[in-house]
């Protein structure tokens, strides 16, 4: 999708090139198609969340003289804070794992456009075994960190999470 | 401050909330809006603190016509049924909140503040309380401190969804009393929504008894024991 929006061929692309503007194949591209495959995971988390929760506490900010960004600011954000981190923390696995997206639009520049599984397959596909499965082991470590972190947050913030299920 | 309600009809998709009600409350009076569930009474009261719109009629604080204004510019507290504390916050950061998100210019100053927040307390008979969590409170104390962050800024109109409808009953008396007497200390406009028949003669100068989002009487609670203005009424009050 994002190949035929921004690509040199898709809607936005004679324009961008004119502008000298690269998304496709660059890293704004990376970022975008990220955040298109990661977002729905925190979203998956708030929503629930946030129609639990209701609005009540909103309307009190309000009956109490806040503006709506004051509500939001200091009453939603914290409100749904630990969600948003364990959001968050969910998207930042999916987006170390991210493979297939970030492969169509990154166009495989080395040293310039390149994730860590891109970087694992670049190697294999070079025969360069040792560096790869290297390159793999230490995707499964951050994995790991990123499921010790993901306990700890569940362990700490259980009462909250408890509303959501 | 006096309120007057003219005309207001109000309706969720299709089905109708409010049909054509028209009340007016004197300064300092207490008013329940009395009914069952699904008279419209808790759609009356949060017109009147902007939080729904009509879609006709209007609302008047005093001179002013206060129809369209937002909750944050009508001057009222409005304390809900479920409390709705910020449960990230100490007491006493609940009760400044209404003063802490004033703008800097008329924002009082932090020993003002606190100050004010100290009084509050101990106006709603929880002096010391300031440094706990709502969710270290039982829940007479919880609708205590919705009291008292609703008063924060010296509304002279004080909105009341239900604000006794989850405390038990010993709690419910007490609470009752202290409304009362904070109501007539301070020189207040209240208006509270209870479906409990009992509680509203026990409270009110004047009960306006709703049914299917209209006014079916609206009285001194011995005038509607007298004189019940309809069939409705007198099935009610049996």
């Amino acid at each position: 999708m994002f190949v035929l929006l921004f690509g040199a061929q898709g809607w936005f692309g004679p324009w961008l090139e004119r502008h000298d503007i690269r998304i496709i194949f660059a890293l704004p591209g990376l970022v975008l198609a990220t955040l298109f495959v990661t977002f729905p995971f925190v979203a998956r988390q708030l929503i629930p969340l946030m129609s639990a929760q209701g609005s009540a506490d909103e309307e009190a900010a309000l009956t109490l003289g806040a503006s709506g960004w004051q509500a939001f600011w200091r009453v939603t954000l914290p409100n749904i804070r630990f969600g948003l981190l364990y959001g968050v923390l969910l998207c930042n696995a999916r987006a170390m794992g991210e493979f297939g997206a970030v492969s169509v639009v990154s166009g495989h520049i080395r040293g310039e456009t390149n994730t860590m599984p891109l970087q694992v397959e670049a190697l294999y596909n070079d025969y360069d075994f040792v560096a790869a499965f290297a390159v793999a082991s230490l995707l499964a470590l951050l994995a790991l960190v990123t499921l010790a972190l993901k306990s700890a947050l569940e362990w700490r913030y259980r009462e909250e999470l408890a509303a959501i299920h | 401050m006096s309120i007057r309600v003219e005309r207001v009809s109000k309706s969720f998709s299709a089905y109708p909330a409010l049909g054509d009600v028209s009340l007016t409350v004197r300064d300092g009076e207490f008013v329940a809006l009395l009914g069952p569930s699904g008279s419209g009474k808790t759609t009356l009261l949060r017109i009147l603190a902007g939080l729904e719109v009509p879609e006709a009629g209007k609302v008047w604080f005093g001179e002013r016509d206060v129809t369209r204004d937002k909750p944050a510019s009508r001057g009222i507290g409005f304390v809900f049924q479920h409390y709705a504390l910020f449960g990230h916050m100490t007491v006493a950061r609940n009760i400044a909140f209404g003063l802490d998100v004033m703008r800097r210019g008329s924002r009082p100053p932090k020993r003002d503040i606190a100050a004010r927040v100290h009084q509050l307390l101990e106006l709603v008979q929880l002096p010391g309380l300031g440094n706990r969590y709502p969710s270290q409170l039982s829940g007479g104390q919880r609708q205590r401190v919705a009291l008292a962050r609703a008063l924060a800024r010296n509304p002279r109109i004080l909105l009341l969804d239900e604000p006794f409808g989850a405390l038990d009953a010993k709690v419910r008396r007490e609470l009752r009393v202290a409304l009362r007497q904070i109501h007539d200390e301070l020189g207040l406009t209240s208006i509270f929504v209870t479906h409990d028949q009992e509680e509203a003669f026990a409270l009110a100068d004047r009960v306006a008894l709703l049914n299917q989002g209209r006014v079916e009487q609206f009285d001194a609670p011995a005038e509607i024991a007298a004189n019940p203005a309809s069939a409705f009424v007198t099935s009610f009050l049996e």
